[in-house]
């Protein structure tokens, strides 16, 4: 098991805090503290792992903030970044 | 547990009001043309500081107006026991001169007017005077002074997310234990508020304060869709998307962090000077030699520094405490990172991290080096806000 840290209780998104393999379990630490989550990729230490599944065009949040949307859905377990979220700003 | 109202440094009482955490002499540059010539004085006086601005002429209306009140903060600084000010034209010094000799600063002033625009003959009356000063100033000593008459800027700079996780919470947790004692906290990065305006806004002491939270985000935002530019990439940066962050929602949602929990009591303008105690928010760039400048300019004795990554980057005249929660990076650049506290994002105990970085802060108010003092990796950058003639 890998720690990732979520920080609100209604977060999708967690902080993995080692290198992720693929396959790796990881233990949701902050508010879900029972669950784990099976990556389903590589994930950089410090990046961040979907919790559940977010569909395309909705919101991420990590932190309780809205950090952007989804470009494209999101399976829980997948590595979210620039690939899949985008800013709802300028 | 450290309590930070009945907790105090050894500090250099000044006339002007706040204490400083130093006192050192500021060889203080006010035009680009007299630029060298500053720098030659400094590097035969050392242990002075050192703060220039590369402009000088031809500066217009806000623009100006800026660029001489953050000279005037720089001047006024309460680190600084006495000023050598350096300048191409006298009016430009007597500007200076005329608030130091008010608020009963040493100081000395030299314009190439002075001296036939003989670059030679400034170097010789420079170094003269500004030894004499750093002898007149060296006999004033430190006495006990409240750890809440300071005034503190929180910077972040090369985040990563551990920025939000570790460092930037911690900052905010000392901060609400710095204005719940009375101290004086200031924030800047404007567009680091992009995402999180409407919580900041709902902290602001009065309706007014909220307004202008909601603004200066706005005017900020602005800036870049009329640039056409795509934040991302920008800020963050492409060093930031490598380490983790995304959006500049996600990175200003960590960035916040530093303001911690307490009432906003006013939205500062660049450079100016909090009107009372607690924490402020300073409209101003994020680019951290313009940001802490601007605090300096406000009259901050002290910064903390959060990086992820690393970021060498201090302030001349405000001793800055480098903190990074990347334990990576911590190991990696142990003559930087001032205060490593990486074990929060394995559970370390907050109260303890906490408590640690006041105790941190009261020793470099008492005197206690940072490695940027060290290897004097500072500057001051004043901001520009206008174009030239």
């Amino acid at each position: 098991m890998k720690p990732c840290v979520q920080l609100q209780a209604n977060d999708n998104v967690a902080n993995v805090l080692e290198a992720v393999i693929k396959s790796d379990c990881l233990s949701v630490s902050g508010h879900q503290s029972e669950d784990s989550v099976e990556a389903l990729e590589n994930i950089r230490c410090f990046h961040k792992v979907a919790l559940i599944d977010i569909a395309s065009g909705t919101d991420v949040v990590r932190d309780g903030y809205v950090i952007g949307r989804a470009t494209r859905a999101i399976k829980r377990g997948a590595w979210v970044h620039v690939h899949n979220l985008e800013s709802k700003r300028a | 547990m450290i309590n930070i109202s009945e907790r105090t440094f050894q500090g250099y009482a000044r006339a002007t009001g706040s204490a400083g955490i130093r006192n050192r002499l500021l060889i203080l540059n006010t035009t680009g043309l007299s630029e060298l010539t500053a720098r030659r004085i400094h590097a035969a006086l050392p242990g002075s500081l050192f703060a220039s601005t590369p402009f000088g002429g031809g500066m217009l209306g806000e623009d100006a107006q800026v660029h001489v009140d953050s000279i005037l903060g720089l001047a006024n600084h309460p680190n600084a026991g006495a000023v050598l000010i350096l300048s191409a034209d006298r009016p430009r010094c007597d500007i200076i001169s005329n608030a130091l000799a008010k608020s009963g600063k040493p100081f000395h002033a030299i314009a190439y007017d002075d001296v036939g625009h003989d670059t030679l003959r400034m170097t010789d009356q420079g170094i003269r005077a500004g030894a004499v000063l750093s002898r007149d100033m060296s006999r004033h000593r430190p006495t006990s002074q409240p750890l809440s008459d300071l005034v503190i800027g929180l910077e972040c700079g090369l985040s990563d997310p551990t920025s939000g996780l570790g460092a930037n919470p911690l900052m905010g947790r000392f901060s609400d234990q710095m204005v719940a004692a009375g101290g004086t906290v200031i924030v800047g990065e404007t567009l680091e508020w992009l995402g999180v305006e409407d919580r900041l806004a709902a902290r602001a002491r009065t309706p007014k304060i909220a307004e202008d939270i909601r603004q200066a985000v706005i005017r900020r935002e602005r800036i870049a869709q009329d640039a056409g530019i795509n934040l991302t990439g920008n800020n963050p940066n492409h060093a930031n998307i490598e380490s983790g962050l995304t959006t500049i929602e996600e990175k200003a949602s960590g960035s916040s962090a530093k303001t911690g929990t307490q009432q906003i009591s006013g939205v500062l303008k660049y450079a100016e000077r909090p009107s009372g105690r607690g924490l402020y928010l300073m409209d101003a760039p994020s680019y951290s030699p313009e940001s802490l400048t601007g605090f300096v300019a406000a009259g901050a004795q002290m910064m903390i520094f959060s990086t992820g990554l690393g970021n060498s980057y201090v302030s001349a005249l405000a001793p800055t405490i480098k903190v990074s929660a990347n334990k990576f990076t911590s190991q990696a650049l142990p003559q930087q990172i001032d205060f490593d506290c990486s074990r929060l994002l394995s559970g370390g105990p907050w109260d303890e991290a906490t408590a640690r970085l006041a105790e941190h802060v009261a020793d470099v108010a008492s005197g206690s080096l940072t490695f940027g003092e060290i290897l004097a990796e500072g500057s001051e950058t004043i901001s520009r806000f206008g174009a030239s003639l």
